[in-house]
């Protein structure tokens, strides 16, 4: 089924009546899951974008840099936070989307998938037992 | 077999003491510790009762920039309790606009009036779940089994391990025993029971004592201190052993309370020794019982900067005002209508109110023009008052009483919405059903450092459901940096506090994993280094993540609403099919 511009939908329970007006997830296609099951998709997706993205700008980032990184929180400035990262993760817009495209890709070939959470794929590094 | 049990070690990570810890090592955090005035305590009751005073926190966290007279008492505990995810489930304290539930106003001089009042309306404060129907005869109870049992022994589940495993044994034994006395011919020999008993206790206790042996073996390299701790505990284990079914039950679900009580941390423990949850309620009905008694205007009231001193300007006005209402009642109208002069008497206490609000509102430093709108304003609450004062009440004093008892319930609130803060009620409710509800998950015997983070840090996947919101609705991405922000700074938070606070988390994840201790002594095992690479992965993921969805997504917006209006725009949405979503 297409969207057409302007076209109400509603998603696990928003009240929300937002058309649909330019979204990131444009091209996956979860007609057969029901409204819970895409929410637990998306919220998957989500979840191994950020840990994706994490693994990569870790290792870019040195551990002065991060120490840096975390004295500004205290400061809870979007802005101040923006500029870090343009300054010290400079292609941090490409990453996430790279990342995000190919979560796509994974997820139109395989949305079942999704339904549950990634598995560890971290190294033995980042294992407590 | 009998398994080897480990006695509870005597530093056992616990929730309660994040607090301390939060305080000394949270330098750099914004302080966010509310403040309480002392003046007019109650002997027995909480130490926070003593907060009869006007809140301090602003919205910021930070202390307000009035500069009304306080004895500060720094509350460490709650230091940070604010800045963390459920803030935004929290009513917002601030001394110039102090939480208030919606006014309904009943007298008709300033119904309509007071209903323009912008009013605050506190959302639903979270709470842990109470410990229901334990009293403090119980709870005396509980700390005599604590010492005699659950301190020494770890692990519930493996002692009911051991008492099923009793059970058999003398099943069997019992059986042998008969066999034997029926090939002898002597079951039926008077007595023989009686021997049988005893000498089924015989066995019973020699097993017992080989259960406990193999439980607690001694070690060699123990020191004085640690065989005497090992020999209560084989102590505790025999009595338990010992005891009968009901008996055990019991002791269970006080085990339960007591370990429920212990994980929650202060806030259940100051429910234990306080009983906060039944002073908050206490607290509740006084509000509302004043409200009702003053046409619920209290609230509005203890916003205006009276002088509400004993034989200040308020309480003059107010003396002669009850004075006035008092002959007003019992001159029997022979000149004037009693109604009339208690109209009259009303209007020129409102007067003289008014005036000394005036003269608050110049020394505060507002301009004219504000004041006159100020002062008109003050007017219906003033009014409504006045109106539901009688000549044997004493306004004055009830409002404080108001006052004290909004505020003790304030306090109490936050108070118990501190431990929840960082671990999560429901998380802990999962947890402690496993470990002692003996139905434990399938073990997994590793677990992800960042897994940690992420439930300490986000329990209930709110960010994840705010992060998908955001790839769906780019107009809700506000909200989601918004979630973000809160979370980088609570990740934060966890890392500086990785000696008490992780460690609860990792207890707490263990539990859930049915890894036990174990697990906190890896994570004190784990390099520096290992630990903030995790930490790293795991915030600059979030951060960076959402700063460019944020990018994305305005540029996404923008493209929209461009090509949203050209020819080609069918085209440009016709990729989009999520939304055709089975019903």
């Amino acid at each position: 089924m297409l969207v057409k511009p302007g076209l109400v939908i509603k998603w696990w329970g928003l009240d929300a009546n937002m058309p649909v007006d330019g979204n990131l997830l444009a091209g996956i296609d979860l007609s057969q899951f029901n409204e819970a099951e895409q929410g637990k998709i998306l919220e998957n997706l989500y979840q191994r974008l950020e840990d994706r993205v994490g693994r990569q700008v870790e290792a870019i980032v040195p551990d002065t840099k991060f120490d840096e990184f975390e004295t500004l929180i205290d400061s809870m400035d979007e802005k101040k936070l923006s500029q870090w990262l343009d300054v010290n993760v400079p292609d941090y817009d490409d990453i996430v989307q790279k990342t995000l495209d190919q979560l796509k890709q994974e997820v139109t070939a395989n949305p079942t998938s999704f339904l549950e959470p990634e598995p560890e794929v971290a190294s033995d590094d980042d294992i407590l037992e | 077999m009998s398994e080897t049990l480990k006695p509870s070690p005597s530093s056992e990570v616990t929730a309660w003491n994040m607090g301390s810890d939060l305080l000394y090592n949270n330098s750099t955090a914004p302080n966010l510790t509310p403040k309480l005035t002392t003046e007019t305590a109650k002997p027995g009751t909480p130490p926070i009762e003593a907060a009869n005073s006007t809140p301090a926190l602003t919205s910021e966290g930070l202390p307000p920039t009035n500069t009304q007279e306080q004895t500060t008492t720094p509350m460490p505990e709650l230091a940070a309790a604010v800045s963390t995810e459920a803030t935004n489930l929290n009513p917002v304290i601030t001394t110039e606009a102090p939480v208030t539930a919606p006014v309904e106003v009943t007298s008709p001089i300033s119904k309509a009036s007071v209903a323009k009042t912008p009013v605050i309306k506190p959302e639903a404060p979270v709470s842990l779940p109470e410990v229901s129907s334990v009293s403090s005869n119980d709870w005396e109870r509980i700390d005599q089994e604590a010492t005699a049992h659950f301190d020494l022994i770890d692990d519930p589940t493996r002692v009911t391990k051991l008492r099923t495993e009793l059970d058999v044994f003398m099943q069997e034994t019992e059986m042998a025993m008969q066999k034997q006395l029926v090939e002898l011919g002597l079951a039926e020999t008077a007595g023989s029971s009686q021997k049988m008993l005893e000498s089924l206790n015989q066995a019973k206790a020699k097993k017992i004592a080989e259960m406990v042996a193999t439980a607690y073996p001694y070690v060699e390299d123990d020191g004085f201190m640690a065989r005497r701790r090992t020999n209560s505990t084989k102590e505790s284990l025999a009595k338990i052993l010992n005891m009968d079914p009901s008996q055990y039950v019991s002791l269970l679900e006080d085990w339960k309370r007591y370990k429920i009580d212990k994980i929650h941390g202060e806030a259940l423990q100051d429910d234990k020794k306080y009983n906060i949850g039944s002073e908050k309620r206490a607290s509740k009905r006084e509000i509302h019982t004043a409200q009702k008694e003053y046409g619920l205007v209290l609230d509005q009231l203890s916003r205006l900067p009276l002088d509400k001193e004993r034989g200040g300007q308020v309480d003059l006005v107010l003396k002669e005002y009850t004075d006035r209402l008092g002959k007003a009642e019992t001159s029997n109208g022979n000149l004037i209508d009693a109604n009339s002069l208690k109209e009259v008497s009303q209007q020129q206490a409102l007067t003289e109110l008014q005036e000394h609000l005036r003269q608050r509102y110049q020394l505060e430093g507002l301009k004219p023009r504000k004041i006159e709108a100020r002062l008109r304003s003050d007017v219906p609450v003033l009014e409504t008052w006045l109106a539901h004062i009688k000549p044997n009440m004493d306004p004055l004093s009830d409002l404080q009483h108001f006052e004290n008892q909004r505020n003790k319930e304030l306090m109490l609130t936050a108070k118990r919405q501190r431990a929840m803060e960082y671990i999560g009620s429901s998380l802990l409710a999962d947890s402690l059903r496993n470990a002692l509800g003996y139905e434990k998950p399938k073990p997994k015997s590793r677990f992800n450092l960042k897994e940690v983070f992420k439930r300490g840090v986000d329990h209930s996947n709110s960010r994840s459901k705010a992060g998908a919101e955001a790839l769906k609705y780019p107009d809700k991405t506000g909200n989601y940096l918004g979630r973000v922000m809160t979370h980088l700074e609570m990740a934060k938070n966890l890392s500086r506090n990785e000696g008490v606070l992780m460690r609860s988390m990792i207890y707490l994840t263990a539990l859930d994993r049915g890894l036990s201790e174990a697990a906190v002594a890896a994570w004190d095992k784990t390099s520096k280094e290992k630990k903030k690479k995790s930490r790293k992965q795991f915030s600059l993921g979030m951060a960076v993540t959402a700063m460019a969805l944020a990018r994305l997504n305005s540029k996404s917006i923008s493209t929209g609403r461009r090509v949203n209006t050209s020819p080609y725009a069918r085209q440009a949405w016709s990729g989009n099919q999520m939304v055709g979503a089975r019903r």
